[in-house]
Order: C-alpha cells, then structure tokens, then sequence
C-alpha cells in the first residue's frame, strides 16, 4: 500500500487538503487503479478530514466510481435517447449473452467489463460503443462479436 | 500581455505571420471526428504536406466539431469554403493536391438528395438556413492555440469590459440584449448577474454548468472542444461585471476531450495575461478551476452541482434563498450554462441593440440544437430562435431517411416531451414548445420515425430518470419508480385498464411534491405522449399489440417461404439457435425458442423475416 | 432591506414571526400541527418526505412549499395549510410509503391514521425504513460521528455503514435507534455486550458491537464504553468512576 499512498498523496496535492478535492482524487485514483481499492477511500477519507461514511456514499453515488476493479477492456454501450432510437438496447442485450455478465460486472479473468452510460455525445454516429478511450461508431449487432474477437487494446 | 494595447499588437503579429491568400485545410477533429476516423486522416494530411513540402504555401487546422457530424471525417478549404465528406486517409495526397492547384475533387463533394454535387459549404442544404453565430468560430480555431482565437478578435470583448466599460454597464447590456439560459431553464442571464452583484458576502463565484446530462444533447460539448476560449472569455466578462474572482467550469465525466481542451486553454490563457492576476494590466483577478463530474445526470441540477463542486454527492438541496444569496459554499454565485457564456463576448462586442435584432420578441440570438435520431442529416444545428419545428426537421435535417414517415421528435431532454407532425410549424423558442406540454430545454431534438413505439419511449426516459434520481425525496424515489414498473408492465404485456389514468393522477403528484427540477419534470415524457399518442397506450394495454412493432414481448418474427432463400446468413446471427433449416431451403423460426433480438431481421438481405 | 420581524397571515389568522423563523415553527406558534415524517427540531431541516407542503401565496402566484425548510424573510405571505390539493398529495405520498413499506407496523398506523388504504396496482416492497434521514442526520449532527450514511442513490439507496462493515466510529449510544421513525434500527445488549445492527438473516449489517461499562458501586451493564470514553475525555476523568443511575 506504500506506493499506492504515495501515488495518492500526490493526488491530493494537486486539488488540495479539503473536503472539495474529494471527488476529484476519486478520480484520479479510479483512473489510476481502474477501481477505488478499500484501502485508498480509507486514506483519502482520514486525510480529507471527512467521514469514511461520507466519502463511501460519494464513492457509491457516482457512476464513475467502481469498487471493484473493471476489466482490461472496459466496454461502455451508449443508451442515450438517439442510440435507443437506433438499437442501443439490442446491442447492449448481445454483450450481456456473449460476455455471461451484468450490466456493472466484469468476467471472472478480469478480462471484460461491461457498463452503460447515458450519453457520451457523439449522437449523429449512434449507436456508440466505447471500449476504453476508443469510440466505435455505428454499431451493429454482428459487429458486437467482432469486436469482442479483437479483445485488446488497439 | 499586459494591457489592451497588447493585446492589439499580438493580434497584429498574428496576422503578419499568416500569408493572406494561402489556402487552409481544416479538418474537423472533436470526439464524432475521432468516432469517424479523423485522427487516421490528420496523420496523413500532415504527412501529405510536408512531404511535398508545401507548408508555406497551404495550412493546416485541426478543429473541433464543424457540426456536420455524420459527414465526418471532413475537412474544408478556406478561403474557398469547399467541403469535402466522408474523408479516408487515402484521400490525403489528392486534397493537398487540388487545394494547392485551386480545384475541387468532386468525389468527395456532399451529394444532395438530388446526388448533385455540393462543393461549397453554403450550397449544402444542412448548413444553408443556419445561422452559425457560436458554432461557425469553430473552423476558424485550433482549440489548442490560442493564437488563432486571437486572430479572430478573441478577447477583444473582454478588453473593451475591462478597459471602457463599468461592470454596471455590462450588466445592463446583457440586461437590454435579454440574454436567456441556454441550458434549459431560460432565465434572463442579466437579471441573475444583478442579483449576484448586488448580493452581500465575499466571494463571489460564477459557475459554468458543462454537465449537459440530457441523451442525445451535445453541443456544449462541441463548444468546450472545438471554442474553449469564447467560454472562458464570457466567463471572465461576466465576473468583471458581477465582482467575482474565482470561477469553476464544471464538466461531465463523460467528455474527456472537453477536459483536455479546457486545461490546455486556461494554462495559454494564463500564460497570455488573460487570466490569473491583474488581467492585461486592468487590476482585475479572476481564475478558473475545473471539476469533473462524477457520472450523475442530477448534477446538472444547480443546487447539486454545487454541492458536487463541495466534494458531497449531487443532491439538490431545497432552497428558498436564491443560488444569487446562498449558493456555492453559501456564497452569493452565478450560474450559466456553457452556451449561455459563449453568447457574451458578442453582446459585449457588437452591443445589445445588434443581438436584439436576432430571434423573437421574448428570445433573443440564436440556439444551438443537436438534431439526431431518425433524421437524414444529423449534425449540430445552429438556428435564429422563432424558426418552425418544420424549417428544422425538413429543411435542415433534410427529412427522414429510408423512406419512412415522420412520427415525433422529443425535445427537452427527460424534462421534455413528444411532439406530433401536428406541432410542426410551431416556432422553436423558450415560450412556444412550453405551450405544448414540451419545452426548448437545452437544445436536444430528436427526431422519431414510425418504427417508434411512443409508450417505449416513455418507458425509456422514466426509466432514465429513476436510475438517475438522486433518491432523496419521496414523490420522485418513489413516484416516478412505480410509473417506470406500470410502463415496464404496458411494454411488456402485463398493461391493465385503469393505466393511463392512473398514472396521470400519479404524476401530478410527482410535479407538486418532488423537491427538485428533476422529479418535477419527470412525468413530461409520459404525459405529452399520453396526450398526443393515446391511442398507442390503448393498443398496448387492451389488445396488447405495439402498432410500432417495437416492444419485443408483444411481437413476433416469422420467415416468408416466398422470400427466403435459405442463405441461413439469419441462422449463423440467432443467439438461441432458434432457426433451422437446411442449406438453399426455406427456414423457419421456433416461437418457443426465439427472443425477439431482431438479429435475424437486421442481417436477412432478402425482406424475408417479417416482424408482426 | 433586512427587518427584523415579518408579519404573515397562516389559515386566515395572522402572526408576526423573527424573520428566518421557519415556517412550520410559525404554524406551530398558531397551535397548527403541520403533519411530517423527516422534520426534527433538533436537526436541520431536511425536506424530503414532503408530507408538510403547504400553500403559499406571495402575491403573484400560489405555490407549494415544504413548510420546514422554508424560511420566512419577507412580509405579505398568505398561507394555507390544508386544502384538497395538499391533502390528495398526502393521501398518494402515504400511498406510496405503503407500497415501500408494505407490512411495516409504524406506517401502517401512519397510514391509518389519516384514513389511507393502499393501492393494489403499485410494486409492493418488504421494506421498513423510509429514509427520513433522521438517524443519518442525528449522527452526523448532534453525535458528531457520522457513523452512518448512505449508499447508492435513486430507488437504491439506502442508510448503511461503509462498506455494510463495523465502523469503529460509532460509540454504540443509540441516538439511531430513539429518532427512527420506523424502528428499522435494532439495538440489543446480551452478555455485556450492546449491538447496533439493521435487517436480519442474511443482509444483517452490524454497526458496532461495544462492550458495557460496569457500574463501580453496584456492578450492573449502564453504560458502553466507547460513550464513557468520549465523556471521560471531554471532562479529563477516567471513565470507570462512572456509576449507574440507580447508584448516584
């Protein structure tokens, strides 16, 4: 845990010792760790001066924040209101057959996980699949498992 | 730079350093860019031109959104104003090629519905009728050099402010130009501006609410990436006039590119004098912080936001103290939305009396709509307010593709409602859509075509808005959840009689009690399309059949004998294995098996899977 | 302009209040009792149950505003407490606690008191807490622990401690359990131990368990020793001279 407090502390000092940096070393760290480890939100809440209570309703409350670790393809299907008008449902349903998994699970290799997200506003190229930083436009449902074969990063 | 002088000499230098006639190639490189390709195309345009060496005789921008998205990648060529569509990398060499000789490739021209050629961007019909006050600037800027927003006069307003102006006088102008909340709300931005500059306690703060939470609304997005600059400098015209220091931009989590731009324009900003202490030289300080939102639609609620910003959960607070009084850290702060800022350095620039002259008696300037969906040409739209409904959906959107017929277009957001091919000729403005039982919200339209299900999409934005409540409050936790589970029962077959009427009674109870904006409109989706689609609710619940053929319980796939050719490209996509058949021979689905993915309707190229 | 008293008119009779004076604190003066799930004087105003909206008329136009967060800072304010609007609003607001809370004994009672049967249509849940807040407030504010909090948000949030593990924050006093509406919270003692727990069976989620103080003088369980530490710190004392309330 040494060289994640570390990593942590240097976090910190980027927003401040205050309860507002909270959400924003939250970040920091579920994006270097792909997850908030238990141990990190315990750190962060003793040294913020903030309830554990307090900064676990706000590790809880943001979609952003997972306190279990994603996978190494992070799969992110758009179901705002344009890509549900173009199919977004149907996709989303084909992911959750091909993968075994719910929508907020990652497959026991720790290899996908599998998450929706209101809209990433890109909605003229809907329906949008977003697989790490990568945006795939126009998605079909025959090319779910296409991109599921490719399963790595580009 | 420290003084307004300054700020005029670099503009100067500026403009001495670009060769006035060269040719530039802008290439359209936002986050639907990147989604198209862009980033390949820009790495073979570089190398087109410095291979034939030819920078000194053609430019090269890489921009934001040019609003066109479904065109993307696209790069136009200025002066000329020649666009080119659906751009490959292969495409690289002939373009630098005919910029440099002055022809157009026609190839890559849009084509019209006609299939006739459109080389200039004013002879395409999306760009045509629009009026691109905000948006047009983005062709013009490299979001990551400030010099090019220079060039355009960036910062010109907020010199003019500083230097020959009183913050009373800012004030009131943005008063007189009856500058509206572009985010939803349509407040007059002025009035809010007095309030907070009149309010007692130190410091005051303005606020830049870049959540954008509504689906299918993005244009914000597109004004932080492609134009940071003009938000900033609205933002700091707006603190010079109401006695502010410190500012937040808060942005969703869920634009990183928006992030990325904006630190990178604050950091040149600062570096140039423009931000940070004494700002070129006028004894005003004013300073921005990011923050990034957490994934909450909520946020974008004020009171939330605020309350985000203090490192809380985005819960809206009551409050009968206005934001102007009590917001931020219990500090007297200025909201506005990211367009709204974007408008100011126009009225600062050409005054309230010009901006006046644009849009309709009760809105004024213009608004940037994200028009999707069922629509032929989807794309950033930006349009004087008090155009019809019509003007947009036809003459802009060019109409519904695939030949199917216009049914609805939702506006508004989830705060919004469902609009028939009757409401059409309504002018779009604050006031008029509110008639209907829908609003202008923060701009998204989205246009649906009879392949809809409307009570789907009731039951799609409820649902949305369940997931996305905060869950504090009794009427909406509560309420708008067992309006979802009714929906979830009517789209699903289980629909009683007695629904509809019930759920009507419900939601009034929802709008009268729920604490926030959030719950308050959450019954709109249910309630315009319970007004203008009735008749789907009765089909759905007493015949328990979608007439959109949508809903998947209440619908079926069957193979046309007549059709199938028995390619079996319908049973390699079947995920249950629910179609059989041998090769070249009619196939047939097993109801018991099949559930209703659409797989094989989407994959048969022979019309043989009919949905019923 | 910032008077120090505003006079308004509350079901026809008027009243001059301090200005910020609440207004269910204003009714109150008036002997009318506002009805409401999550208003504690002893805690500051929550809003969320809804239940004490009342009608306000300032002039321009009426509105509904919940009487416990809305504080009074002008003059001229016309009030209505009861009408058929705010009482269809309570009827379905009970209503809808009574699908949540659907076999719960306290809102049933609060069901039956103000004459509201359930309706069939609605999803039903076997839930027993209503999420006032109360208990989550009470730690927060008057304990200063913060002990408890929620988790998630929506039609899933719900009042638990960090990771639904033992929080060592908490000093086992129980101000939960008192201000709960519902009951929702338990707290037994047994062999000198006292646990703060919710729920049963599988998703029982344990607060604390404390050890009890014994009394010097009479040996008897009075009081947990994590309260005596925070009280034997604060007076400077050691916390096992303590004795029971029968002993002093």
């Amino acid at each position: 845990m040494e060289r994640e407090t570390a990593k942590i502390d240097e976090f910190i000092a980027r927003y401040g010792l205050h309860q507002g940096a909270l959400i924003q070393v939250l970040q920091d760290i579920q994006g270097e760790f792909h997850y908030l480890p238990r141990e990190a939100l315990e750190y962060v809440s003793e040294k913020l001066g903030t309830p554990l209570a307090v900064a676990y309703n706000v590790a809880t409350f943001y979609n952003v924040f997972s306190l279990q670790p994603k996978g190494q393809n992070h799969i992110c299907v758009c179901m705002g209101t344009a890509c549900h008008v173009r199919g977004a449902q149907s996709i989303l349903d084909k992911f959750r057959r091909e993968l075994k998994i719910e929508v907020g699970e990652t497959t026991d290799d720790l290899k996908y996980s599998l998450d929706k997200v209101a809209c990433v506003g890109a909605c003229a190229l809907g329906p949008i699949v977003v697989e790490n930083e990568t945006y795939h436009a126009h998605m079909k449902l025959d090319k779910v498992g296409k991109l599921l074969k490719r399963g790595g990063r580009k | 730079m420290a003084s307004f002088d300054d700020l005029v000499k670099r503009r100067g230098e500026i403009a001495a350093g670009r060769a006035p006639n060269r040719a530039t190639l802008v290439l359209g490189d936002g986050t639907c860019g990147r989604a198209s390709g862009s980033s390949e195309v820009r790495a073979a345009l570089s190398e087109a031109i410095s291979s034939l060496d030819t920078e000194k005789r053609l430019a090269f921008r890489t921009t934001g959104c040019h609003g066109f998205c479904q065109i993307e990648p696209n790069v136009q060529v200025l002066p000329d104003e020649t666009l080119y569509v659906h751009v490959k990398p292969e495409n690289a060499q002939s373009i630098v090629e005919a910029a440099l000789s002055g022809k157009v490739l026609k190839n890559l021209t849009f084509k019209d519905g006609q299939k006739k050629s459109c080389a200039k961007i004013t002879d395409v019909p999306f760009y045509k009728r629009q009026m691109r006050l905000l948006s047009g600037l983005n062709v013009y800027v490299d979001p990551l050099r400030i010099e090019d927003y220079i060039a355009i006069d960036g910062y010109q307003a907020l010199a003019k402010a500083l230097f020959t102006m009183t913050p009373d006088f800012v004030v009131e102008e943005v008063i007189k130009a009856n500058l509206r909340g572009r985010g939803g709300g349509g407040f007059p931005a002025g009035w809010k501006w007095d309030s907070v500059r009149k309010a007692e306690g130190e410091p005051k703060y303005v606020v830049c609410n870049a959540d954008e939470g509504d689906p299918g609304a993005y244009m914000d997005r597109s004004l932080l990436e492609g134009n940071p600059h003009l938000v900033i400098e609205g933002m700091l015209i707006g603190a010079f006039a109401i006695g502010s220091h410190e500012g937040y931009v808060y942005v969703r989590n869920e634009y990183p590119l928006a992030v990325q731009n904006l630190i990178v324009a604050l950091d040149q900003a600062r570096e140039h004098g423009l931000l940070g202490k004494n700002i070129l030289g006028s004894g005003f300080d004013f300073d921005i912080r990011i923050n990034r939102g957490g994934g909450a639609f909520v946020c974008g609620e004020s009171s939330a936001l605020m309350q985000s910003i203090e490192g809380r959960p985005g819960e809206p607070i009551p409050k009968y103290v206005h934001m102007s009084e009590r917001g931020l850290y219990n500090k007297p702060t200025n909201l506005n939305n990211v367009e709204t800022w974007a408008n100011v350095p126009f009225i600062v620039n050409r005054g309230a009396d010009w901006y006046r002259t644009i849009g309709t008696e009760g809105s004024k300037g213009t608004k940037i709509f994200s028009l999707v969906g069922n629509i032929n040409n989807t794309g950033q739209v930006e349009v004087p307010m008090g155009i019809s409904l019509r003007e947009i959906v036809e003459g802009i959107g060019g109409g519904i593709p695939n030949r199917r017929k216009f049914k609805a277009v939702q506006t508004g957001g989830p705060s919004g409602g469902c609009l028939p091919a009757d409401c059409l000729d309504v002018p779009v403005d604050f006031d008029q859509l509110t008639k209907l039982g829908s609003m202008m919200g923060s701009g998204g339209m989205i246009v649906m075509d009879e392949d809809s299900c409307m009570v789907d999409v009731a039951r799609y934005f409820t649902n949305f808005l369940v997931e996305e409540s905060c869950g504090k409050c009794v009427p909406c936790r509560e309420g708008v959840m067992q309006l979802r589970d009714i929906l979830n029962d009517i789209t699903q077959g289980r629909g009683r009689e007695g629904d509809v009427e019930l759920m009507e009674d419900l939601s009034k109870v929802v709008i009268d009690c729920s604490l926030c904006a959030l719950g308050q409109s959450a019954p709109n989706p249910l309630l315009t399309t319970i007004r203008y689609f009735r008749d789907e609710y009765v089909a759905h619940i007493h015949d328990k059949k979608c007439p959109a053929r949508r809903c998947t319980a209440l619908i079926s796939f069957r193979i046309d004998a007549e059709n199938c050719t028995g390619c079996a490209l319908c049973k390699k996509q079947c995920p249950t294995v629910a179609i059989a058949g041998e090769k070249k021979k009619t196939h047939v689905i097993d109801p018991e098996k099949c559930i209703r993915c659409g797989a094989c309707f989407e994959v048969c190229k022979f019309d043989a899977v009919i949905k019923e | 302009m910032n008077a120090k008293e505003h006079t308004l008119t509350i079901d026809g009779r008027s009243i001059t209040v301090k200005r910020d004076t609440l207004l269910i604190e204003a009714c109150k003066k008036l002997c009318i009792e506002v009805p409401t799930l999550c208003h504690n004087e002893n805690l500051k105003p929550y809003g969320v149950c809804r239940f004490c909206q009342v009608e306000l008329n300032e002039g321009k136009r009426t509105r509904l505003v919940p009487s416990c967060v809305y504080e009074i800072r002008k003059d001229g304010l016309t009030v209505t407490t009861d009408s058929e609007r705010i009482r269809n609003n309570r009827k379905w607001l009970i209503q809808l606690l009574l699908a949540r809370c659907d076999r719960q004994k306290d809102v049933l009672d609060f069901a039956a008191k103000h004459g509201v049967a359930p309706v069939e249509r609605l999803t039903k849940k076997n839930d027993d807490c209503i999420l006032c807040g109360q208990c989550v407030r009470a730690c927060s504010e008057i304990v200063g622990v913060g002990a408890i909090g929620y988790e998630r948000r929506g039609e899933m949030r719900e009042v638990t401690s960090p990771y639904r593990d033992k929080n060592p924050v908490c000093i086992a006093c129980g101000t939960c359990v008192y201000v709960c509406p519902t009951h929702c919270i338990a707290m037994t003692e047994e062999k000198g131990v006292r646990t703060i727990s919710r729920y049963a069976g599988e998703k029982k989620m344990v607060v604390r368990e404390a050890k009890m103080l014994t009394c010097g003088k009479c040996g008897n369980y009075f009081l947990p020793s994590p309260v005596a530490e925070v009280f034997a710190k604060k007076m400077g004392i050691d916390p096992t001279v303590f004795t029971c309330p029968s002993c002093r």
